[in-house]
């Protein structure tokens, strides 16, 4: 029986794929996105930090909270269980995310094939940046994947990983036939120069699905709630911005839907 | 919406909420006659409506298509001193509080105290009712265990089934003189079924004459200059269509909807019943009527639409009847919870939705009136079109349409021991409350504090807020969370007693002096047995106790359980102390009592499991315990407005909470402790065998931008499906941010039309009480 290290389980998560869906969040991951909204997600295992909580009389008390556990596929499944009638009713299914649910590869290869046994959809979000001997040992137990693109040129830069890989793979998705879109954060000073590119390239590997994610700075105080350092550098999506990118996407005949 | 209808509905928006006196003063000239007190009661009563009816002002508004008010104007508000008397006092609070007022004009006052007052002193049905209730009833009520529902109104709670769509007061009247002509002389009951019948015919003949008032006043006005000739020739149709209904079976949709206008007003004339009577399955009923309307020419759909709308306003225009003292506190709205049902199945099992359903959920967007309200039944069979059309208005946030399982409803029916047919002619009605439309009398009875009871039981049946032994002693030093559940179970079976012996007192006085003529002509089965609707004359006859605070007793109990038994890191007696404090002192207990418990609405069985045991001990006190006419008692899990008041008569409790604060609200999870999301939140909900009541009442509060998703309506859609599948009966859609509810309470002047779902019924936000408004605020949002 595989374990696995999540940090979060959403229930009714509408945003993720089709219909009604559980979503759970993988600990761990490969990239350093500078404006990663997950930033937690970053840690392989469970940790633990202090809180301090305000009782009702004004005084503050400090807690002992951990973030992330360990769970066994099977045990994972039985929350994912309750949920199957929604899934069945909306088309909805379950979505493995992160961090990155590639770093953890037997964890998630027993969870799709319980999945796949208990006739629940799957949805892979991924940076894509893992081997391709990765994707190949589950891709039979997928139904979709939320591929994620940041930056064809500043990947590096921003992420702290190269595209190379991230672009080899996709190009070989493409052609396993598994069913793909695309998720484009949308941040004007990282692609903002980019977009005609996106569009040469992605008419090229053959995908038409888009998700365009405009950028908004609710994890702020994330960071600095579990005491982890994020850029100090501003991030934006002007509304112009995006409009102009739905635009062009949708000028050159991608299927294109805004936020999840 | 036409020019006329706007100008209608602003008329009826705009005007005051206030007292008429006409009533109390033509019911007081009534009774004030020589030898009415000889009569049979059921003669008294039917004649002082016919009295009322004959001698009211009559009242039309140029433009309208439906004709008939209660009170001289819109929302001028009669009073049934019969029933309670409102000293001058009351009357002051009436004018002077800020929520749900009613202007008292000096004459009202005037009136009041020279003529109402001075009459009904001491010998209303209210009075009667304290009289005859013993000590521990009265000392339960005063301390907030329970309330009850006729101590300011009388039973009704009923809704029209589709036979008085089909037929008129003068064939009514040939079947009462059918079933006269056949009582036996031998039958012990004959004298008073021969006078409940004489009563009978004297209502029928009053609604009768009282439509035909309303087509000479209005061939008369239609004389006057003040009107144009188009609007002179639309007065005299109606004056043709009064002549007609409800004398003879209507013909038309027009017909058809002033027909049942007057039995409304009728029904409400009579009395003040709980809670207002409604046309039901209006899609269902109308549907021929508009049919051949529309086959012979006489009707288009727009036109349709502008009577219905018209129809929408009469409901406007009548506020529920004022309310002071605990009654006000229990139900503070000038709703009356006309609930108009749409969809659902027809008689013989097939989809009900027909086009008519889909005009009307039209009327209702357009609108945008607290009353009527408004639900549709989903059945398995309904289209999704149909749902979503309904989620689409739910969307635009006025609370309305709600949804109801028509497949639970027609179980529950049945599991009452009705038949088929007529448990397929049903729905709900007031809040969430099943029953069966036509044939049924079910009578509401009063709120039932649950969490309460464990406050006594963990007190040894002391009551720490009124400070008096309320309860029997069932134990202290508990040693086992098994002994804290058996002295709530004793508990709660006492209180439940008491509450029943109170009910079949009242029953029973209001079988005999407070009958219902005009109402028993409505009912299935009263004329046939010659027995009042109030007496038992109805086919089927069900008497219901609410349930108050599920959310907040299942986390109590399963506070208890995790933290003294379980965990063992808070002992009982500790614990005591802190509820004894309000947790003052003791902040860091009521921190984990509040934080760190299995809570019901997170699909946690530790906590529903909890709230399975509340619910089998309070089904198993109530159900089927007969009633003194004839009935079986029901419970159902509802609360308007008295997990407010309830709250302010409960100390702090386990789970957390602090004394005087509101309860959980119908089945709904503590307000704001559902923390994993609505799936998890139904999954709870049923675990709780929904079957087995008569209504529960659950509400979800969603953001508006969660609908911006176009996916989203779908997904509710599905989300509505589930529940249904799992048997769940009514469930509502809250669709506002807390921001705009906190932005309101601060500028209460910006936000005149902000609508929100209180529990089963909506209401404006700034007729809320702070306290409410707080408590929607609390709840859970999802996004």
């Amino acid at each position: 029986m595989a374990t696995g290290y999540i940090f979060d389980i959403k229930r009714f998560s509408v945003h993720d794929g089709p219909g009604i869906r559980t979503t759970v969040f993988f600990m761990g991951c490969p990239l350093r996105c500078k404006w990663c909204h997950n930033p937690e997600s970053r840690l392989m295992e469970p940790f633990q930090y202090i809180k301090s909580i305000t009782l009702s009389s004004g005084e503050s008390i400090y807690e002992t909270k951990t973030l992330g556990y360990k769970i066994t596929a099977k045990d994972l499944m039985k929350e994912i269980l309750e949920d199957k009638a929604y899934f069945d009713n909306s088309g909805g299914g379950v979505t493995f995310s992160g961090g990155e649910p590639l770093k953890q590869p037997e964890f998630l290869k027993e969870c799709l094939q319980l999945c796949y046994v208990n006739g629940i959809h799957t949805t892979l979000d991924t940076s894509g940046y893992a081997e391709w001997a990765i994707f190949q040992d589950i891709l039979n137990n997928i139904d979709l994947i939320l591929y994620d693109i940041k930056s064809l040129h500043k990947h590096r830069q921003y992420t702290g990983a190269d595209i190379k890989l991230i672009r080899s793979n996709l190009e070989k998705l493409a052609g396993s036939g598994v069913k793909l879109q695309i998720r484009i954060p949308l941040i004007a000073e990282v692609n903002g120069n980019e977009i005609d590119e996106f569009i040469e390239y992605f008419l090229r590997v053959g995908v038409k699905s888009i998700a365009l994610l405009p950028y908004h700075n609710l994890a702020k105080n994330k960071g600095e709630r579990f005491g982890l350092q994020l850029t100090k550098e501003k991030f934006s999506c002007p509304t112009e911005f995006l409009d102009n990118c739905i635009l062009k996407f949708k000028q050159a005949g991608f299927q294109v839907s805004v936020g999840g | 919406m036409n020019e006329r209808i706007k100008r209608l509905r602003d008329l009826s928006i705009n005007a005051i909420n206030r007292i008429s006196v006409e009533r109390a003063e033509l019911i007081t000239d009534y009774y004030s006659q020589p030898g009415i007190a000889e009569k049979p009661v059921a003669v008294q009563r039917a004649q002082a409506l016919q009295y009322f009816l004959r001698y009211k002002k009559l009242y039309y508004e140029r433009g309208e298509l439906i004709i008939g008010e209660r009170g001289e104007a819109p929302k001028a508000t009669s009073t049934y001193p019969e029933i309670t008397l409102h000293s001058l006092k009351d009357l002051k609070i009436l004018h002077n509080r800020e929520k749900v007022s009613f202007n008292v004009s000096e004459e009202v006052s005037a009136v009041y105290s020279e003529k109402i007052i001075p009459f009904w002193q001491g010998q209303t049905n209210r009075d009667r009712l304290f009289a005859n209730l013993d000590d521990d009833w009265k000392a339960a009520y005063k301390a907030g265990i329970f309330t009850e529902f006729q101590e300011q109104r009388a039973p009704g709670h009923t809704v029209l089934g589709h036979k008085l769509f089909q037929k008129g007061f003068l064939q009514i009247i040939l079947e009462i003189e059918e079933v006269i002509s056949k009582l036996s002389k031998d039958d012990p009951g004959y004298q008073e079924k021969q006078d409940e019948l004489t009563g009978m015919k004297i209502a029928a003949n009053a609604i009768i004459e009282f439509a035909q008032r309303n087509a000479e006043f209005l061939d008369e006005l239609s004389l006057s200059p003040a009107y144009n000739e188009e609007t002179q020739i639309e007065m005299k149709q109606i004056a043709d269509i009064c002549r007609k209904v409800p004398a003879q079976a209507p013909q038309t949709f027009q017909e058809a909807l002033q027909h049942y206008w007057f039995i409304h007003l009728g029904v409400v004339s009579e009395l003040n019943p709980w809670d207002s009577f409604n046309p039901g399955r209006l899609d269902q009923h109308l549907y021929p009527f508009y049919q051949k309307s529309i086959a012979d020419g006489t009707l288009t759909g727009g036109k349709a639409i502008e009577l219905l709308e018209s129809f929408w306003i009469k409901f406007n225009n009548h506020p529920s009847p004022p309310k002071i003292g605990v009654t006000a506190q229990e139900s503070n709205t000038y709703t009356d919870f006309c609930l108009i049902n749409l969809g659902g199945l027809t008689p013989d099992g097939s989809d009900g939705v027909n086009e008519l359903s889909y005009l009307i959920l039209d009327v209702i967007e357009e609108m945008r009136l607290l009353q009527p309200s408004s639900m549709v039944q989903i059945s398995s069979k309904s289209p999704d079109e149909f749902l979503i059309r309904a989620l689409k208005i739910i969307k635009t946030g006025f609370g309305q349409p709600s949804i109801f399982n028509t497949d639970a409803i027609i179980q529950e029916l049945i599991n009452q021991g009705k038949e088929l047919e007529d448990a397929r002619r049903g729905g709900a009605s007031g809040c969430v409350e099943t029953g069966a439309f036509g044939t049924e009398a079910y009578i509401l009875t009063g709120y039932f504090n649950l969490p309460k009871i464990l406050e006594l039981s963990l007190n040894n049946g002391f009551d720490p807020v009124s400070k008096q032994q309320l309860g029997p002693q069932t134990g202290k030093d508990f040693q086992s969370f098994q002994e804290i559940l058996n002295a709530y179970k004793a508990q709660l079976e006492y209180f439940i007693a008491i509450k029943i012996k109170g009910n079949n007192i009242i029953h029973a006085l209001n079988a005999r002096y407070l009958k219902a003529p005009f109402l028993s002509l409505l009912i299935d089965g009263c004329i046939a047995s010659g027995t009042d609707y109030n007496a038992g004359g109805a086919k089927y006859n069900t008497t219901y106790i609410q349930g108050v605070g599920l959310g907040t007793i299942t986390d109590s109990l399963s506070s208890i359980r995790h933290h003294v038994f379980d965990l063992k890191d808070i002992t009982f007696n500790k614990l005591m102390e802190a509820l004894k404090a309000d947790y003052e002192g003791y902040e860091e207990i009521q921190y984990i009592m509040k934080e760190k418990i299995p809570r019901w609405g997170n699909d946690d069985n530790r906590a529903d499991e909890m709230a399975g045991k509340v619910f089998d001990y309070f089904f198993q006190a109530v159900d089927g315990k007969p009633t003194s006419i004839g009935g079986v008692h029901r419970i159902n899990l509802l609360p308007t407005t008295c997990h407010v008041y309830f709250g302010s008569k409960t100390g702090a409790l386990p789970e957390g909470r602090n004394a005087s604060t509101p309860l959980s609200e119908g089945i709904s999870p503590v307000q704001g402790c559902d923390r994993k999301g609505p799936t998890a939140v139904l999954n709870s909900m049923l675990k709780i065998d929904h079957l087995k009541t008569g209504g529960t009442l659950l509400n979800q509060k969603f953001t508006p931008d969660f609908f911006e998703n176009n996916n989203s309506l779908k997904n509710l859609c599905a989300l509505v499906r589930c529940y249904f599948a799992g048997n769940g009966h009514h469930i509502q859609f809250n669709v506002v941010d807390a921001e705009t509810l906190r932005d309101a309470q601060i500028n209460p002047q910006d936000h005149k039309n902000l609508i929100v779902r209180v529990a089963g019924y909506s209401d404006y936000f700034n007729d809320l009480g702070k306290d409410l408004q707080d408590e929607i605020i609390n709840r859970t949002t999802h996004n």
